[in-house]
Formats: structure tokens, sequence, C-alpha cells
């Protein structure tokens, strides 16, 4: 069945992280970012893994939230997470005599458990703020590397139309896969077909980018408006919070 | 093929904090071999139904019934033209969307041919048709496959008048066995292509009326 995936989808709601600006949650995620890529331990997993529970608390977010993972993603894991048995390590466990190695299957399971806190971070960015706010907040982050000479306009306008882009192009590349289904037995097989899917759901993302490319020569430039925001006390919150995990994720055991 | 909406509904996002209704539970049959238009404004559920009868997505409520099983155990025997054609069409040129298909070419050149194109048509690049030409192609896909149901989604956008004949004629010539459901915004406009109006207006129907020919435009 055709299903819809919930890209950077506001949940409106009055909490502290939905009242805290855009630019301190976006700083936050990034600083904890960067502590947990340095340091992916195990201990480091606990505490984003925490931390994701502690934001859909203080976020008043409901369950409904969670996005549930496509069966191909599933079935991909499940292959990988074979592999990762097969291919053994310490320590071993004995089973009826045999002696079987599970360092790659643990290993396995950190990287999956990394990559959904990951994940889960930039979530919960989407789930509590708006996607409008987000190149604000960029271009607020950004602006030391203006005096650098990098162009830091231009890096926010191709973040802002991704941003707007994303969520039509998943929508597409989903329709397009339905449609695929509906069809008969083809002589082109299952990767004559996913090249098929590819190059139709590539076509629809250059029609995108060729829409914005024609909006951006009409209209000029996007511009950011460079209005300050106001910080309140959930800022403040935030950051103590974002400080917290931030210190926890650095000094945890690796 | 018959279609039964057994008090089908359909809220999006179901169990989500953006859960939107898109259809209320809805009865209504639709005979095999019949001609349908489906109307209303924007956000009147029109695309929800649609979807539904092509079996892309499952009623939350209810049941929708295709032949003799629910509407997504018959995909295959569903034909939906998108209003988005091009998402539809995987092959790059109009020859390779022939070639895709295990099924006598001469059954989708004769498609092609009812549409108005010959033979000079098929090394065409799909990215270099028009809008209306990408949907007589993606409609040609659907004609050869001789599918039960037909469910065609503003099929007369961006065809000019010579198109919208050649459209009307091409499902005019469909077998009457088959059952066609048009969604559109314009019955006038669409008249040909059914006689049978469903109204809908913020997710329910509102009017199931059989037009007589008086009605049809001058």
């Amino acid at each position: 069945m055709i299903s819809r995936l919930h890209l950077l989808r506001y949940v409106e709601r009055t909490s502290v992280l939905h009242r805290a600006d855009a630019r301190t949650k976006v700083a936050a995620l990034v600083a904890m970012v960067f502590a947990f890529s340095f340091n992916p331990g195990w201990v480091s997993v606990a505490i984003v893994w925490a931390t994701l529970v502690l934001g859909l608390l203080l976020g008043r977010l409901p369950a409904g939230v969670i996005p549930k993972p496509p069966k191909a993603l599933l079935a991909a894991m499940g292959v990988s997470m074979t592999f990762g048995l097969l291919s053994g390590g310490e320590p071993f466990v004995t089973l009826a005599d045999n002696d079987i190695g599970l360092g790659g299957i643990i290993l396995q399971t950190r990287l999956f458990a990394v990559t959904l806190g990951l994940l889960g971070l930039a979530l919960l960015l989407g789930w509590t703020t708006k996607a409008a706010d987000l190149p604000r907040a960029a271009d607020w982050l950004l602006s030391p590397l203006r005096r650098l000479g990098i162009p830091t306009d231009d890096v926010i306008a191709a973040l802002t139309l991704a941003v707007r882009a994303l969520p039509l192009i998943a929508d597409e590349v989903a329709t397009v896969i339905a449609m695929a289904r509906t069809e008969p037995k083809t002589a082109d097989g299952i990767i004559g077909r996913g090249m098929g899917i590819l190059a139709t759901a590539t076509v629809a993302s250059v029609r995108r980018a060729g829409e914005f490319g024609t909006a951006i020569e009409s209209r000029g430039m996007i511009r950011i408006p460079r209005t300050p925001g106001s910080w309140t006390g959930a800022d403040l919150v935030v950051v103590a919070i974002a400080a917290t995990i931030t210190t926890g994720l650095v000094l945890a055991p690796s | 093929m018959e279609i039964e909406f057994s008090a089908a509904g359909h809220v999006y996002d179901v169990k989500t904090p953006w859960a939107a209704r898109g259809l209320h539970p809805t009865d209504l049959r639709i005979h095999g071999g019949d001609r349908v238009l489906v109307t209303g404004p924007n956000g009147s559920g029109k695309s929800t139904m649609a979807w539904l009868v092509s079996g892309q997505i499952d009623p939350s409520e209810g049941s929708v019934r295709v032949g003799d099983g629910p509407a997504s155990a018959s995909l295959r025997s569903i034909g939906f033209l998108l209003q988005q054609t091009r998402l539809q069409i995987l092959g790059t040129t109009v020859a390779a969307e022939a070639d895709r298909f295990e099924m006598d070419p001469r059954r989708y050149e004769l498609a092609l041919q009812s549409l108005g194109f010959d033979e000079t048509i098929l090394p065409r690049k799909i990215d270099e048709m028009s809008l209306g030409q990408q949907r007589k192609v993606a409609l040609a896909g659907l004609l050869a496959r001789e599918c039960g149901v037909l469910v065609l989604d503003e099929p007369l956008a961006g065809l000019d008048k010579r198109g919208i004949q050649q459209l009307v004629a091409a499902v005019g010539a469909l077998p009457r066995s088959t059952t066609v459901m048009t969604i559109t915004h314009d019955v006038d406009a669409s008249a040909a292509l059914g006689s049978r109006v469903i109204s809908l207006s913020e997710g329910r129907v509102v009017a199931d009326d059989v037009r007589k020919d008086d009605d049809s435009p001058t």
C-alpha cells in the first residue's frame, strides 16, 4: 500500500521545545550530533535514546509521531544482521557444542542504534520546529563563515529549496513505486523494474529542481529574513539540557 | 467489474497527530460496465475515492470491493491514470514502454493508434512529449492491458480539442464490461465519459444522479 513519509512534519503544540527558538534547537542538535558521532559507544547510544524519550515527553508528543519502518528497511536490516551473525568474532557463546561469535551482530546492532538515534534527533527537531524557521536558523549558525568568503547565502538557498522539495519528492517517489506495483508482469525483471522506478523518480526530482530554478530566475535568489528572533526562558531550558547531554556524550566511555 | 463501497471511509495518517479525513464512511455501488463521473471541489474526497478504488490505499473503515474481492487484491485488474502521468511511465521512450510488457505488442500499437498516434511515435522520448501526449501514452498502456476497471484522474486536463476527442472515443470504444470511473472538476467537459455523476463535498457523497441527454452541453 502507498504510505506517506513524515519528513520534517511539525506537530502543533505549545511545549517548551516548541517555544524555543529554531536557532537554539538547531545549535543544540549540531552539538549533540557532533559529540555522538565522535564517541558512538554503547553509553552514548543509551544517552541519545534517553534524550529521545525525554524529547517526546518534553515536547508532549504522542507515540503516533514515531514512523513505522517500511518493510523493505526491516528486511534489509534482517539481511544485514544475518551477515553480522555469520561474520562471528568475540565474544563467543556455546550453543549445542557450537561456538557462535557474537562480535559481528553486536557491532551491527550498535550501528543501527547509532543511525536510528541520529535520525530520531533530526525527527525531534522536525516535530517541534516549523520547517519555515529552519533556513533562518541555518543562516544564523553559518553566518560566521560569511566573513571567510564562503557563499553561505547560496548554501542557505539550496537548503531552503531542499527542505521545501523533500516532502514533494518523497510523495512522488512513493507514487511511482505504488503505480509500478499495479503493472502486469514485465519483461524487465526485478532489476529492470527497479531501474525504471529509479529513473522515473530521478526525472520527478529533476523536474522539481527545474521548477525551483525557473522560480529563482524569475523572482531572484531566495532571501532569508535576518530579523532576529527573541530568546525566551524556553531557550535557556533547551541550552541547559543540550549542554548536559553533550557533556555526557563527550565524557562517556567509548 | 463491480465496485462496492460498504461504509468505506478513509483517514490519512490515522493514529498520528497529522490525521486528516479524506472520505467519510460511504455506501456506494457501481455496476460492472458503468461509466461514472466523480466530481467535487478541491479537498472533497475525489482523489481519496479514486485511490481506494485503485486498491493502493486500504480504507481505514469499512471495505471497498472490486469484482469478487477487496480492491487491494485486484491491483493488476485496475488501471489508474494519474493526473501526474509522468510518474506512471517507467520507460524512457514510447517503444521502451511497449517493450516492457509481456503482452501482444500489436495490442499496444492498436491502443496507441486509437489515441491518434502512428508508428513514428515509438522512438519519441517520453520527457520530450507534452503532458497531453504523455497522458495518452500512459492511457494506451492501460487500454492494452484490458483492465476490468479504469480510474481516470482528470484525464482531459492539458489536452487540446482533438486530444479530448481521441481520448473520449478511445474510452468509448472499450468493451461494455469495463467499468470506468472518471475524476473531474468539469462535469460538462467530461460528459461524454459518463452519464452517472457522483458529487462529493467535504468527504461525503452529496448527490448521485444520472444525467439525461438534454443535460449535456450542446
